[in-house]
Parts: structure tokens; sequence; C-alpha cells
């Protein structure tokens, strides 16, 4: 997975709610940075296996990013 | 070139503080705290782990990192503190079972609270210079529960217990006693060591000493020695269980310094079951047991060496110097054979092969043989009977077999001449008889020797062979050019032409041939003369054979085979039917010792006796007379008559062999110093000798007395003189 966070968010033992429900909330990330979160997670995929695409990013968004990027550990 | 300008870019702190609510750190940190007791009490399933992740998050981006780790570290230790207490209570067998169901706990607990807090350990913890969560849960757990003082003593005590009865022979349950030394060991090497694996290995050692000592005082080596291989078997075993792996070479060391090291000499040297009596009894599982257990501890094949090397020694000793046992020749080599057989086969079985023991058992073999002075001469006596008639119903591959283990005893040898002096005369013996069974074998034999020693010393053996060859041509061709000359009835003449030098010298003692074979060899002197010019042919009548047509009293034939000297006696018969010894003598001038000889076999010897003599009696006098026996009578048609086969030579012989083998090294030590000389020009005494005894070690063993008198010798025929100054050098005169 790309995001460390979200690993431990899902596999942490004991049972968290997150593990239970099977579903994260991240009540201070806003909507259009989520969305190009999730795109990224997608590209980095693609990526990964070999697909060498540009991640176009708009530069209004890249402060927010970055700090969601920090958060994540991605 | 242009000097670029140098653009600092700064970024600046905001210039007013962000003021957020004071009472938030403590606010979040109660949030985290009741999560972690939550998580202790298995209740995480309530908790959002996004939430505490946030708040964990903020505080560490607020710069309250300090106070949450020292809020975990105080929380966390709070709880283990209670663990401790419960642990505590625990009673008996128990204690362990609880302290690995809470250290299981301990752990999940820990790691989930690790994930909450990951965000402080990536970036606080590092800065902060602070032990990572991890590693701080594991270090609280030792603190407060492996090291509290009313656990430490009794976990180690109680782990040692099951040990103890373990081998004991009970059963325990190895499942939790691996997954508490597991705990151990994940506590880090310094706790497994300091609280399980040196108490561990301390009462292993006693344990050990106790049971050894019980062992010993009532069990034979080899039991003794069976016990201590399942003992470390079952260490072995019982470290990789408890998967103590890192311990396995130290238990096994304890082991083996209690139960081997500590008794190895007594085990050794066990009466009635040590070493002696497993090599007697060619117990080669006991003696490979012992190997592999002596192999673990240091100075131990020495000791099994050791004990090797002097029984072998001591018995070989026995076989060599026993007057008994000497008396035949043959049997003593083969129990020589046998000998080394018999260890060839225990090292190669149950030592591995060892060099180091290949080579103790070479040395106690070269250390015995030459005790006993006549070894050259029975080793060549061996291999003369071997080729005389042994070899005959063999395979091709056993003779190899029987020739090399010879040359092994060769190569023990330290008088290598000897052996060549007698081997020649055998040789010449069977040569010349025609008695050697294999030509093949006989070759392959030189073949070995040459390998062993060179072609010098060889090249005179070689030369007895080709001697043979030619000798053989020589016939055909004397043969070829008398053919018209020769007339029917007239004896047939074989002579063998030995050049001088390569035969084993003989005093030249002819005799006087009867008339009719006397022509013959005339004849062939002449004709060998007028091939060969410019050379000299003696008759060596001591050596010869010959084959004798007679007719006695009832009318029946026989074929005598005779040797050259009773072939002369027996001919004087043709004339008269009576002789004297003093007529005999005359007629013949055959030495007297040989003469005698020759007429003892030929009148005295039961079957054989084409003589008789008056009186009979054993001995023959001087004043005895002797008859054509007509009464003579025999199974076969050939009659085999006492040839002077090879035998162990009588004492006054051995002196004069031993004479001429010292006569023989003479110049060869000479050539020896001359060569050092040469090349040193300048050495002293010592240095002399040393080097002579190196190069002429393969032949055999220089004395130092007699190096001294040939360097005298030298220094009057002034090849090397004394220093004027150090009369202990001598000098190269060129």
């Amino acid at each position: 997975m790309v995001s460390q966070t979200i690993r431990n968010m899902l596999t942490s033992p004991g049972g968290f709610a997150e593990t239970q429900h099977g579903e994260v909330r991240f009540p201070e990330i806003s909507t259009p940075i989520l969305e190009k979160i999730c795109q990224y997670f997608y590209w980095s995929l693609q990526f990964a296996s070999g697909k060498e695409t540009e991640f176009h990013i708009e530069p209004e968004l890249t402060l927010e990013l970055m700090m969601a990027a920090n958060y994540l550990h991605t | 070139m242009s000097t670029q300008k140098k653009r600092n870019f700064k970024i600046e702190a905001f210039k007013h503080r962000v003021e957020l609510d004071p009472k938030y750190a403590e606010k979040t940190w109660k949030i985290l705290e009741h999560a972690i007791q939550e998580i202790y009490n298995h209740n995480a399933s309530g908790l959002s782990f996004e939430e505490l992740y946030r708040n964990a998050y903020n505080m560490v981006l607020h710069k309250y990192g300090e106070k949450l780790y020292s809020g975990l570290v105080t929380t966390m230790t709070s709880h283990l503190k209670n663990i401790s207490r419960e642990v505590e209570l625990a009673q008996g067998g128990f204690f362990l079972e609880e302290l690995n169901r809470k250290w299981e706990d301990h752990r999940k607990a820990l790691q989930m609270i690790r994930d909450i807090l990951m965000y402080m350990d990536r970036t606080f913890v590092p800065s902060a210079q602070k032990t990572p969560v991890n590693d701080l849960g594991l270090n609280l757990w030792r603190d407060n529960i492996v090291r509290s003082p009313k656990i430490q003593a009794r976990l180690k005590n109680t782990l040692l217990e099951l040990v103890e009865r373990e081998r004991t022979g009970e059963v325990i349950n190895r499942g939790l006693m691996r997954n508490v030394i597991q705990m151990l060991k994940e506590l880090g090497p310094n706790v497994y060591q300091e609280d399980f694996e040196k108490p561990f290995l301390d009462v292993s050692a006693d344990f050990y000493r106790v049971e050894s000592q019980k062992f010993i005082e009532c069990c034979d080596c080899g039991e003794y020695m069976k016990k201590a291989e399942r003992r470390l078997n079952e260490e072995t075993e019982r470290v990789s269980h408890y998967s103590a792996e890192a311990s396995g070479g130290k238990i096994e060391n304890v082991v083996e310094r209690e139960m081997i090291a500590n008794h190895m000499q007594r085990l050794v040297q066990m009466e009635n079951s040590g070493l002696v009596n497993m090599l007697v009894d060619d117990k080669y599982y006991d003696l490979s047991r012992m190997y592999s257990l002596f192999n673990r501890v240091p100075g131990g094949l020495s000791a099994i060496k050791d004990v090797m090397t002097s029984h072998l020694r001591e018995t070989g000793k026995q076989l060599v110097t026993d007057p008994e046992k000497s008396k035949d020749p043959v049997e003593f080599v083969q129990r020589l054979l046998d000998q080394k057989d018999k260890y060839d086969k225990i090292i190669s079985l149950a030592f591995s092969n060892d060099k180091t023991f290949q080579n103790a058992l070479n040395g106690s073999f070269e250390y015995f043989i030459n005790l006993n002075p006549r070894s050259p001469e029975f080793i060549s006596l061996f291999v003369d009977d071997k080729l005389r008639k042994g070899l005959k119903e063999v395979s091709e591959e056993d003779v190899e077999v029987v020739l090399d283990k010879v040359m092994m005893l060769f190569r023990y040898l330290q008088e290598k001449d000897v052996f060549e002096k007698y081997y020649k005369q055998h040789l010449a013996k069977r040569l010349l008889s025609g008695k050697s069974a294999s030509d093949e074998a006989e070759r392959s034999l030189i073949v070995k020797l040459k390998t062993e020693c060179g072609y010098q010393f060889t090249s005179k053996l070689e030369g007895m062979f080709t001697d043979m060859r030619t000798s053989q041509d020589t016939m055909q061709g004397f043969y070829a050019s008398q053919s018209s000359e020769m007339s029917e009835g007239q004896p047939s003449l074989v002579v063998q032409v030995l050049t001088t030098g390569s035969w084993p010298t003989q005093a030249s003692t002819t005799c006087n041939l009867p008339p009719e074979i006397h022509g013959v060899c005339e004849r062939f002197k002449a004709y060998y003369l007028g091939t060969h010019s410019g050379r000299r042919l003696s008759w060596q009548t001591s050596m010869g054979s010959a084959d004798l047509k007679a007719v006695f009293g009832k009318g029946q034939k026989h074929e005598l085979n005779v040797s050259t000297y009773q072939m002369c006696i027996l001919m004087l018969f043709n004339l008269s039917d009576q002789m004297s010894y003093k007529e005999i003598e005359q007629a013949t001038a055959i030495p007297a010792p040989d003469l005698k000889r020759c007429l003892q076999s030929l009148a005295c010897v039961k079957g054989k006796n084409v003589l008789r003599k008056e009186p009979m009696s054993k001995d023959i006098m001087e004043d005895d007379d002797f008859f054509f026996n007509d009464r003579f009578t025999s199974k076969f048609f050939k009659v085999k008559i006492g040839t002077v086969a090879a035998q162990k030579e009588s004492e006054p012989e051995k002196q004069e062999t031993r004479q001429r083998v010292e006569e023989d090294r003479k110049p060869q030590i000479e050539a020896a110093i001359v060569r050092i000389m040469k090349s040193r020009r300048v050495l002293d005494h010592n240095n002399i000798v040393t080097e002579v005894t190196k190069q002429l070690q393969s032949r055999f063993l220089p004395n130092p007395v007699v190096i001294k008198k040939r360097i005298e010798s030298l220094i009057e025929r002034e090849f090397l003189e004394r220093d004027k100054v150090d009369r202990k050098m001598y000098r190269y005169l060129a």
C-alpha cells in the first residue's frame, strides 16, 4: 500500500473501529485533496508496474497535498 | 567567465505565535491515555484509529511531543507494574504460563500503540533522540517484569528446574519453554545471556560433572562413550527445541568439557576397556565414537594418538625383537603386514583416515621395524618366498597388492642399502636357478623400487635382467654356430654371462669340471671371446645347476636336478662305485664347506639319498666313504636334490654381509661429504653430520662416528682441511 498510515489503520492488530467496519474517515482532509490523493494512489500503482506517465498537480493544491502526504506517510 | 551572484532564499518563521487552546494538549492526551488503557483492556474495537492517530499527529505537530512521549512512558510503566503484580500472584506451574500470556498481550498492545503513535515514532523520536516506541515497550517490560526483584530469580529457577526435569527423563511443556526463551531473546542478547544462558550453562556444568563422575565409576569405556554421545545429542536437540540455537555451541562445549575433556586420560587408559583394548579387539564402532567425541575437545585426538603410538611401539617391539618369532622370516614379515593392515583398517574405518594418525602409525612402524637389524634381510626373504612360489595361483592385481605392501614396509627401513644387498643376492639366486615364478612380478617390484629410491638404486638389478636376456641370445648364437660339431650324447650347456658389478660378488671359487663338461665350456669360451673381444670369462660354478640322467640298480631311470657342485661329485661315480671324502675333494677341488654341504644333501636326505655314506651319520666327516646307492628309489621320475635355496643367513654370513655393507657405505658417505663441502666450502662438524645424514636418508642412516672417520680420511687425502683458528670448522680444498 502506498500510504503507511492507511495501511496501519487497516491492519493493526486488536481490531480498531476501522478494521472492523472496513471504513476510514478523514475529517481533516478536504474532498478535492482526497480525490487527488486517490488519483495519486492509482497512478502510483501503475507507475510501480512499469507505466511511466507524468502525474499532474495543480499548483493551488500543492501545499495542502504536501500536508496530507505527511499525515498519510505517503 | 561571469561570477554568479548567489541569491539566498530564506524562509522566516511566523512573526506572530499561533495561539492554541492551552488546554488542548491536556485534552488530547487524556483521549490518548484513555485509548491506551482500553487497548490493554482488550477494548480497542470502540476506538477509531484515525482519530487517535490524528490526535497524536497534532500533538507532535504542535510541539507537544515531549509530553506525549513521557505520558506514554508513565502510562505504560504503571500498566506493567500491575501486570507484574498479577504475574507474581500466579502459583507454581502457572507462573510461566501467566507470564507468557501477559507477554503475548503486551506485545500485541505494544504494536497497536506503536501504530497509533507512528507519527511520533517517525518524527519526534529521532530528532529528540529517544528510544523508539517498540524498544521502549520492551525495555519497560524488561525492567518492570523480567528484572523485577520478585520475578527475576523465580523465572530463572523455574526455567532451570524445567531443564533439569527434562534431563532426568520427564516430559515438559517445550512450547512454553520456547516461548519464554523467545521472549528473553527479544528483550536483547544481554537479557538472554544474563537471565538464562549463563545460569543454564553453569547448572549444566554441575549436572554433567556429577553425572560423568557417576558414569565413569560404574561404566566401561565404550559404555561411557555411548552415554556421553547420547547426552551430547540430547543437548543439541534441546537447544534447538528451545529455539536457543545461539547457546548450542556453548552447551556442547560444557558437555564436552565435563564429560570428555576432564576424563580424557582416564577413559583412554581405562583397564580392560580403554583404547588399547579397543585396538586389540578391533572395536571399530567404539573407536569411531571415541574419535568423533575426542575430536571435539582440544588435545583429545593427541591423547588417543599418544596411547595408540605407545601401544603400537610396545607390541611392535615385542613382535620384532622376540627371538622365537623371528625364526621364520616369512612369517615375521607376514605378521608385520597383518599388524599394518589391522591398523590401516582401524584408521580408515574409525579415525576417518586422519592424516596425523597415519603419520603416527608410520612413525611407530619405522621405529620398531628398525629395532631388529635383520628386518631388511627378512623383508627380502619374504619377497623371495613370494616370488618363488607364492604368487603362482593369485591374480595379477593380488600380486600388486602384496608387492605394494612390501614396498610400504621397505619405506620404513632405515637401512635400505642392506635390503638392496640381500635383495640382489636373492634375486641372483632366483634368476640363475630359474625359480622366479613371474617375470612380470619381478619387474613390477623393480619399477616400484625405482620410483621409491631412484634410478641408481635399481640400475644393477635391471642390469641383472639384461644379462639374463642377452645370455639367451648368446646361447642361441652359440648353438647355431656349433650345430655341425655337436654330436649326440654330449651334454648341453646353458651359460649365463653375467656382468661383473651388477651381480652380487662372490669369491670366484672354481672347481674341476668333469672332462665332458669342460670340453663344451671351452668351446663356448672360444665362441664368446670370438664374438666379443676384450672380455674375460670366469666360471662361477657355485651358482649353476645341472640335470643328470641316472640309471639305478633295478634299471629304473631318474632325472636328477642338482647343483653344479653336486653334478661334479656324481659324475665321479660314473668311474667307480666307491670314493672316500679325500678322493672326492681332490678330484673336484670344491671348497670344503660347500663340498660338505653337497655331500650331505646327496647322502643324508631321506628319499633323495643317491649316495650311501659309511659310517651312517648325520654329519660329513673327513674320513667318510661314499658309495653309489644302487637301491635308490623314488616315486618321481624327476628328483630334485636340495639346491642352495635362499635361507636365513647364518651368524658368520650375516657378519660378513654386514661388513660388506659397511664397506660399501664408506664411499657413499665420502661422496656425500665432498658434495656438501664443494657447495658450502666451509662448514662445522655438526652441520656436516646433519647434512650427510639428510642426503643419505633415503638409503641408510649413517653413523656419526663413521662420518667422523670419513672426514678424517678425507683430511688425510687432502680433500678437506681443518680451519687454523677454529678447529671445529672444515675447509674444502679444491
